[in-house]
């Protein structure tokens, strides 16, 4: 409508290769919900303080509302969609969400999880003030976080449990 | 099987749903919707005796036109229950009654209130 110019951007999401025409204004987290149409993704604050709209960039969490789509062409994006396995066993992080009551609203949850899937990975043991440091950049207004911690902790039992289950997790 | 809730943790049965990012939350529905324009008497006290959409309807772009008739069409054939009247609503007389024995003054009294 804009007669804005657009600008291909090829990615991989989820394992999947995507291409959207997009404007280079476009951010990636508009790209995903609006363009890809994977709503999962969440944007509370859209000015990285929420930490809501977080996704996995060649498996480090970065804020899809601070990341223009264009400057992700060629790369790989993990969104909460694609996190549980193909048979549709939950991730452990999400298990852990369900089995600590980890969620109420479930807004701010898609974040949490990936931050916490990615965290997990490098730190799969992780005590309880490193659980409660590593979900310190996502806000929550449900659950006080107590629960969220928990979750952390129940995670990383869950993923010592089933070593046998693929990490989806890239990287 | 038990009747008693109390003292047993209860499954949420959306958390799953929520999880996985299939939620429903309002900003996920309405791609692709059509926007609403809401048409208002312009006269604040009225008694409002036919609505003429032909206008309306030449406008470009414009793909429908409801008015309350087809509310009253609606109920007759696919059984909602749009058309009917709101329920008359009379508030509580201790929702609007004085709680306390203070009486308004009037506003030329400096004390808003006082006992009587």
């Amino acid at each position: 409508v804009t007669g804005e110019q657009l600008v291909p951007v090829r990615l991989r999401v989820n394992g999947v290769e995507r291409t959207v025409e997009v404007p280079g204004r476009r951010l990636l987290s508009d790209a995903l919900r609006h363009d890809l149409r994977l709503t999962g993704t969440h944007v509370g604050c859209e000015h990285g303080v929420c930490g809501a709209c977080t996704v996995l960039l060649d498996g480090e969490p970065v804020r899809s509302c601070l990341v223009l789509a264009a400057g992700v062409d060629g790369h790989d994006v993990t969104t909460v969609e694609g996190l549980a396995a193909p048979d549709g066993t939950l991730h452990p992080v999400q298990q852990a969400f369900v089995d600590c009551h980890g969620l109420q609203c479930g807004f701010c949850t898609p974040g949490f999880v990936l931050t916490i899937a990615a965290f997990l990975r490098d730190d799969p043991d992780p005590d309880e003030d490193a659980a409660l440091e590593a979900v310190s950049g996502n806000l929550c207004r449900c659950t006080g976080y107590q629960n969220i911690k928990a979750a952390v902790l129940r995670a990383a039992e869950l993923a010592r449990e089933r070593p046998a289950s693929p990490d989806r997790t890239p990287g | 099987m038990t009747t008693s809730w109390v003292g047993r943790p209860v499954a949420r049965v959306e958390d799953p749903r929520l999880l996985r990012g299939e939620g429903r939350y309002l900003d996920d529905l309405g791609q692709g919707a059509l926007a609403a324009a809401f048409v208002r008497s312009p006269h604040a006290h009225a008694r409002v005796l036919d609505v003429d959409v032909d206008g309306a309807l030449d406008l470009e772009g414009v793909v429908a036109v409801y008015t309350y008739d087809d509310l009253v069409e609606s109920d007759a054939v696919d059984g909602t229950r749009v058309a009917e009247p709101l329920p008359l609503l009379i508030p509580h007389p201790g929702l609007h009654a004085p709680r306390t024995p203070y009486r308004w003054r009037g506003p030329r009294s400096t004390t808003l209130a006082r006992p009587w």
